[in-house]
């Protein structure tokens, strides 16, 4: 029997199930731990049940998957907390409460790590109840975080958009999946979406609690979450290349063609002769990057004067042999450029839709790869902490700037030079941050 | 479904929702102390319950997470691009261009 109402949600990337590794549970008792994983899917999700079941059987040691996203935690999260009454009283991350309720007012005490009277984080001590229930025999009982793990996971073979969330309450799966994650994350350059894994239970040896209060080692079967063999020998292989001098790349040197003798070593290097050397010409930067777009937008020009800089900033734009600046453009020059766009389509009257600015989201998320780095972007270049606070002209402003093509694959991309622009907007956000804070 | 002190019942309805399925929870009272929460669709088929905060965060960081995916599920094959054989302008009309 499948779960019922899960997609209920009316989500866009839905979750359509559930892994687990446990048997169901019978009355409190917690279900005794399998060999494989027990998959439950929604119960509408027929076709999608029937499609795993006939890849993976019913009771599958091993699935294969993909992560939906690049940042861990937007797809991995680890935490210790606390239900009663059916919902979460506690929730922390080992040192400080996230969330914390009184269970007898159902006030919130703890909100977004801080506590809600004082302002400042709450310590969180191990062992210690975080609340109270009242059991069955009227007897107030008290109840204790524990260790939970959701992790969102795409199964390649049911061709969708959706994913399902393998949930572990085991503080040693924890453990391994985080460093896994961080681990695949690494070696392949910050990139983790998409890479082909494998989910599989392994059995393991570990220290566990006996009723007496003593501690024993028993066989528990652990996830694991593996690297596909295939990719994984490519990437071994990249990176033995890039391990080389060079990363790889130097040509072979010459066999037996030309001798170096010893002499010609060790006689000194008197390459440079009087009259030979000449100072480089001070030449303006060619700019052949000046766009037609650009090239209409650019009415300073035409006047002579000087673009007004949105902000301070050291480096001096460089101006192509026609007198427009020449790209890639400084932050202050894209600021005021953006500006007088989007000053124009306010003219016009022009807003922008739902759709155009989850359109630009997604084109820096292309480019930044990253929300946090994009976060950083917006507020270095418009002072915005999140896209919602950006005007409807800026976006469409914007939107012009990055000019999204539309790839071989039909993907959209955004111009490669407003890449690169935007990369030296982060990169000065970064250094000014950094600046701060040493003053 | 849960029991919870009739007191706190009108709160919590107010400031959670199914666990689930996300919709909204009925208080049906029991006694003068006690009240039973339970979801207004599914009843006693489903438990537990997260804030109507959290749901609504979810749904808000939805659109990015189902465009961050399918992007990269197309890119790998996993799934076909539905933009493909569309012209430029009937895709830029579609974006509101």
């Amino acid at each position: 029997m499948g779960i019922k109402g899960l997609t209920d949600r009316g989500l866009s990337f839905p979750e359509i199930g559930q892994i687990r590794k446990g048997a169901k549970k019978e009355g409190n008792r917690p279900g005794f731990d399998l060999t494989y994983f027990r998959v439950e899917f929604d119960e509408r999700e027929v076709e999608a049940a029937e499609k795993f079941h006939s890849v993976y059987g019913e009771k599958p040691a091993e699935i294969r998957i993909v992560l939906p996203f690049n940042d861990i935690p937007r797809m991995w999260d680890a935490w210790l907390e606390a239900y009663t009454a059916g919902r979460m009283i506690a929730r922390s991350d080992g040192e400080y409460y996230t969330y914390l309720i009184d269970t007898k007012t159902g006030e919130i005490l703890v909100k977004s790590g801080l506590d809600v009277k004082t302002g400042l984080p709450k310590p969180y001590v191990d062992g210690q109840p975080v609340g109270y229930y009242m059991d069955g025999k009227g007897k107030q009982q008290p109840v204790f975080c524990k260790p939970t793990g959701r992790l969102k996971i795409i199964i390649p073979e049911l061709g969708r958009a959706a994913y399902l969330t393998l949930m572990t309450t085991s503080k040693h799966d924890i453990a391994n999946i985080s460093a896994q994650l961080e681990a695949f994350r690494t070696v392949n350059n910050g990139l983790i979406a998409g890479i082909p894994l494998i989910l599989r239970r392994r059995p393991k040896k570990i220290s566990c609690p006996n009723p007496d209060g003593t501690r024993a080692r028993r066989e528990k079967w652990m996830v694991s979450i593996e690297a596909d063999p295939q990719w994984m020998s490519q990437m071994i292989g990249h990176l033995n290349s890039l391990a080389l001098p060079g990363g790889g790349t130097y040509a072979a040197l010459p066999t037996g063609e030309t001798e170096v003798t010893r002499e010609e070593f060790d006689e000194p290097d008197d390459d440079i002769q009087d009259g030979e050397y000449t100072e480089p010409e001070q030449t303006t930067q060619q700019d052949d990057g000046v766009d037609q777009f650009w090239e209409e937008e650019m009415a300073w020009a035409e006047t002579g004067k000087p673009p007004v800089a949105a902000t301070p900033e050291p480096v001096q734009q460089p101006v192509a042999a026609n007198g427009k600046p020449a790209r890639p453009l400084s932050p202050a020059s894209l600021r005021s450029f953006l500006d007088k766009k989007a000053a124009a389509y306010a003219g016009q009257g022009k807003t922008a839709s739902a759709k155009q600015r989850n359109f630009l989201v997604m084109l820096l998320n292309q480019i930044f790869q990253d929300d946090s780095k994009r976060h950083e972007f917006q507020f270095g270049l418009l002072d915005a902490t999140s896209s919602r606070q950006i005007d409807d002209q800026m976006v469409l402003a914007l939107l012009d700037w990055l000019k999204p093509q539309n790839d071989s694959d039909g993907e959209y991309r955004p111009d490669p030079m407003a890449a690169r622009e935007a990369q030296a907007v982060l990169t000065a956000a970064q250094t000014k941050a950094g600046q701060a804070e040493l003053i | 479904m849960e029991i919870i002190d009739r007191s706190t019942a009108p709160r919590f309805i107010r400031d959670y929702v199914c666990s689930i399925c996300w919709g909204h929870l009925l208080i049906k009272d029991m006694d003068a102390e006690n009240a039973m929460i339970e979801c207004a669709v599914y009843g006693s088929d489903h438990s537990g319950f997260v804030t109507k905060y959290w749901a609504e965060k979810q749904r808000q960081q939805d659109l990015n997470n189902s465009l961050d995916a399918k992007g990269m599920l197309r890119k790998i094959g996993i799934i076909e691009n539905e933009n493909a054989g569309k012209s430029e302008e009937q895709l830029l009309r579609e974006l509101g261009f």
